[in-house]
């Protein structure tokens, strides 16, 4: 059955078509959620998270974009909204603890962790979130705007920021080895 | 082209960065450690949803219907019994709107303003 088809069904209250629409798009959305989080608990809670929502507006989806794009959407502001909650009590200790667990599961099923993705990880989630957006899925700025709520201008601003943020730590990085 | 030149050849850096990073990700995306539940976990899902957000409405309902009898029953206390405390609350509340409209547009034209 086609996506389209899928949708329809579920948007009219069938509970199987939105449970294979769900199934299809998870492990998109968990791998998106790590990479935004770099957290692989947090990525699965903010994944049911996402699709708790989704179950809540999917009448308001108007196929405009795709549905995967959709919960991409609604999983970034679910995470931004999280992180603004969590500021105060921000633990920057459980933080890192997460990081390297997310890194030592790579590196212990042989996946390549580069410094970039180390670098990635140290950035505040307001300057992670559009660059991968953007360089790694190809949204464009005003896709990205309208997911983080934030106008075209700051998106491009952030992003370029980040690069150079990115691109400083990266090179100090290298003149250390 | 050695990483030296990446430094100073700033076009390329770029380009280089933004390989690392897409070569980064990627290692996520190819990982095999996402586990997907089967559908009936998913409809499952869906039903404890789904019950949550009836029970939810309902909670909402309630108290909203609550709330606006308090209210309600307030104010036509107040116009039968001490007509003259409707009528400095009425006042009140029209003194109230005005001045918020007037203060939110002159914040917005402030704000047109300074993007110009």
């Amino acid at each position: 059955m086609e996506e389209k088809e899928l949708i329809q069904r579920a948007i009219k209250g069938n509970n199987h078509a939105l449970a294979m629409l769900f199934q299809q798009n998870y492990p998109f959305l968990v791998k998106y959620l790590i990479k935004v989080t770099m957290n692989t608990d947090l990525a699965e809670e903010l994944a049911q998270e996402t699709m708790a929502k989704c179950i809540e507006k999917i009448h308001l989806y108007q196929f405009k974009s795709k549905f995967s794009s959709w919960l991409i959407a609604i999983a970034t502001n679910l995470f931004i909204d999280q992180q603004r909650k969590r500021k105060r009590e921000k633990d920057w200790r459980l933080h890192e603890e997460q990081f390297r667990k997310l890194k030592w599961h790579m590196e212990s099923r042989h996946e390549e962790w580069n410094d970039a993705l180390t670098a990635l990880g140290r950035l505040s989630e307001d300057v992670r979130v559009p660059i991968i957006l953007k360089h790694y899925y190809g949204y464009s700025y005003e896709e990205i705007g309208e997911m983080m709520r934030i106008s075209p201008g700051t998106v491009k601003s952030r992003v370029h920021n980040g690069l150079i943020s990115l691109r400083k730590e990266l090179t100090v990085r290298d003149e250390s080895k | 082209m050695n990483r030296s030149d990446l430094k100073n050849n700033k076009q390329f850096s770029e380009e280089f960065l933004l390989n690392e990073i897409e070569k980064g990700l990627s290692s996520i995306d190819k990982s095999e450690g996402v586990y997907t539940p089967t559908t009936e976990w998913f409809e499952n899902f869906i039903r404890v949803e789904q019950q949550k957000i009836k029970k939810k409405l309902f909670l909402d309902i309630t108290l909203f219907t609550i709330i606006a009898m308090f209210i309600l029953s307030g104010v036509l206390f107040s116009l039968y019994n001490i007509p003259i405390i409707f009528i400095t609350v009425q006042g009140l509340t029209a003194l109230f709107l005005i001045s918020f409209v007037c203060l939110e547009s002159i914040r917005q034209k402030r704000g047109v303003w300074k993007h110009e």
